[in-house]
Order: C-alpha cells, then structure tokens, then sequence
C-alpha cells in the first residue's frame, strides 16, 4: 500500500457542497475523466450526493493497474454538512470494488482524494493498493480535521 | 421443431463441460480436442439462441444462467485452444488464449460461483505456470478515447444506468463504439489491466531473443541491448453477445 501526500492552491475547488468528481485533465476545453468515474458515478449516486465537476466529454483509460478509480474532492463545506462523508465514500469505493471484481481476487486499485483544507490550500492524497487499506486515507484525513 | 427445455440444455451443458475438460491436457490427441471443440461451439450457437428468446420474454433469471453457461463453454474453448496453438509453435496465440479463458471465467462466476469453476481456474493457474515462462513485467498503455456506447441499450454511456461489467438480463455491460484513441504513454508494470500486452521479443547483445522460446530468432550487426517488441494495447474480442 502507498499513499502520498501533496499539497496545493487553488481559487476553483472552494464553493462544492457534495462529494465531487473531477476531471484527471482539461485539454481544448474537453474534460478527461478516468475510465472507471462514469461506472462509479451511476453506482455511488444512489447513495450519496456527488457530481461531476464538468460534463464528462473523453475517457483516460490507464492500463496499469486492475483498477483506476476517479479523483474525487471533499470541500470543508461538503464536510460540514455531512460529517460522515469520507467515511461513507471509502465504504461505496470498496462495495464497489467488490461488485466489480466479483469472481476474482481483491485488485490493485488507484485513486485520488482532494481534501480542503482552508479556503484556497488543499491536500491531494493519491492511493495505492487493495480496498482493505482503503481506510488508513480516512485516518490521514481525521489527521487532518484534528 | 421442438423447443429445447432449460433442463435440457442444462444437462447438456454439464455433460459438455466434463468432456471438455478431459480433453484439457497436453496428451489427449488432437483430433478429440478439435472434436471438443467443434461440439462445443455448436453448443454453444444454441445456448446463445435460447437465450436470446429469453432475453426478448425478459425472463432474466434464465437469460442470466444460459449466458453463465455461454462463458464457462467459452472459457473451455479457450483453454483447449491452448494447447492446439502449442502444437504450432504459435506461444503468443496461446498465451492470448489462456488470457481470454481466465476473463470468460471471471465473467461466468458473476453468475455462479461453484467448484467446477474454481478447480477450472486452479487448472489455467497450472497451464500459466508449467507452459509459459514466468512474466515479470508486462506492458500497459495509457489512453484516451470518446465515451462511446452502452452494449446493453446503445445510448451514449454518460446518458444511460447501466453500469460496466454488470449483467442485465444475460448480456455484459460494456463501452462500445469507442474512438478517437489518442495514446498517452506505455509503462513497464508487475500487474497490469490487461496481461494480453508482454513483451515478445528482446535485444541481448547483437541478437533479438523470442521471449517464449528463449531462441536466437535474428542476429543483427550492432548490439541490440535495450531493444524490445512488444504488444501495447489490444482491444476485447471476446464473444459477450
């Protein structure tokens, strides 16, 4: 399992109120968005609040690992309102996972995590590894609330 | 002529299965394992017929099973394939069609999970393991393309539900129609999505080794270290309809 750990700034993350689907790249005006965020979006919105940041127009595929997942976003808002929404987005990620590769063993899987942490710094957590671990990224997070 | 009952496909179906996977090893002739697999893709023509009224009268429990059974025949066919690609010397299409197998094989225990088919996965983990060398490193691409369309109701895949890789009614979810492929990069890695994608052939000193045979297959003048061939992409076409 890995996790890194990378802060940045940004005027554009600040205003979501629901957990956020973004795009993995802008290019031409056109958002790329990873392979899995269309099967995961229609999956996850029954039972929770989440969006896509921009239409999805192109598709990342990214052969590399068994499973890459969509960069999502947390705002302090989305936070706020439901304080328990990191822990039910790891919990639908790994039934997920566990829907898709019925029939097979656990996979590798990758994903992104962007947690506000004031109202222009955020903290990108990239996650590697089997959907067990899947909680040490709720553990850095409450790190990060404390 | 005479509707064939679900009961009686189904008996078919595990009389099948048993032949073929006595015909799943190196030194059952060839001629039966063409045999297996003659009467195993007519079976298979009629499985997929019966389902298809099953899926058109919405009978979903029915249309699911006969496409679980449509998978596993195919994950067999796949499996004997191999060894009739060994007999040519043709290591890459067997390779290709131990992969197809493993996948047909995942997809059928979406349906049913039952022991037959862990002990058919057991058996593909031995013919990986005592035919072809040992893979370190396969080769995974990186790309883009346009959304593309859902197999089960050919809307766009952003407009409709269904989810990839799901079954609806016998019929696997995928993205079709896909297009605009724009290539992004090509990575060495230990477990990629698609173990389909190796590399075939190296450089070691002047000459290109055939990375399944381990053979000499060219000599060059100039040292050819560094050098690789290799399959970077390939597309599923496999039999999900």
């Amino acid at each position: 399992m890995k996790i890194k750990q990378i802060d940045f700034e940004s005027h554009q993350f600040g205003d979501y109120c629901e957990l956020m689907i973004v795009p993995e790249l802008i290019e031409n005006e056109q958002s790329i968005y990873s392979s899995s965020s269309l099967s995961f979006y229609k999956y996850a919105k029954n039972q929770i609040h989440l969006s896509f940041i921009r239409e999805p127009d192109i598709l990342l595929e990214q052969r590399s690992i068994e499973w890459l997942g969509p960069t999502l976003l947390i705002t302090t808002t989305a936070l706020t309102q439901n304080p328990e929404l990191v822990s039910i987005t790891l919990s639908v990620i790994s039934n997920y996972i566990t829907d898709f590769f019925k029939g097979r063993k656990d996979p590798d899987i990758k994903l992104s995590i962007l947690i506000q942490e004031s109202k222009t710094k955020f903290k990108k957590i990239d996650y590697e590894g089997d959907k067990e671990s899947l909680k040490e990224i709720e553990k850095i997070i409450q790190q990060l609330k404390d | 002529m005479n509707k064939i009952s679900f009961e009686e496909i189904h008996s078919k179906f595990c009389e099948i299965i048993d032949t073929l996977q006595t015909y799943n090893n190196y030194t059952i002739s060839t001629k039966l394992k063409k045999e297996g697999i003659e009467n195993c893709l007519s079976f298979i023509k009629i499985v997929k017929e019966e389902k298809y009224l099953a899926v058109k009268e919405k009978e979903t429990n029915i249309a699911n099973q006969l496409f679980h059974m449509q998978c596993v025949l195919n994950s067999l066919l796949s499996s004997l394939k191999i060894w009739l690609y060994i007999e040519k010397s043709q290591f890459k299409k067997g390779w290709d069609s131990l992969i197809d197998a493993y996948e047909y094989l995942f997809i059928a225990k979406k349906v049913n999970q039952y022991e037959g088919l862990s002990n058919l996965e057991i058996h593909l983990n031995s013919i990986e393991k005592s035919i072809f060398p040992k893979r370190k490193i396969y080769l995974s691409a990186a790309f883009t393309s346009s959304i593309g369309n859902c197999s089960i109701c050919n809307r766009s895949f952003h407009e409709c539900e269904h989810i990839e890789y799901n079954i609806y009614c016998g019929q696997l979810c995928y993205r079709k129609n896909i297009s605009n492929i724009k290539g992004n990069h090509v990575a060495l890695v230990e477990n990629p999505k698609d173990r389909r994608c190796i590399v075939t052939s190296y450089g070691h000193k002047n000459s290109i080794i055939d990375s399944f045979t381990l053979e000499e297959i060219e000599l060059k003048n100039e040292t050819q270290e560094g050098i690789f061939h290799g399959h970077i992409l390939t597309f599923s076409t496999l039999d999900w309809d």
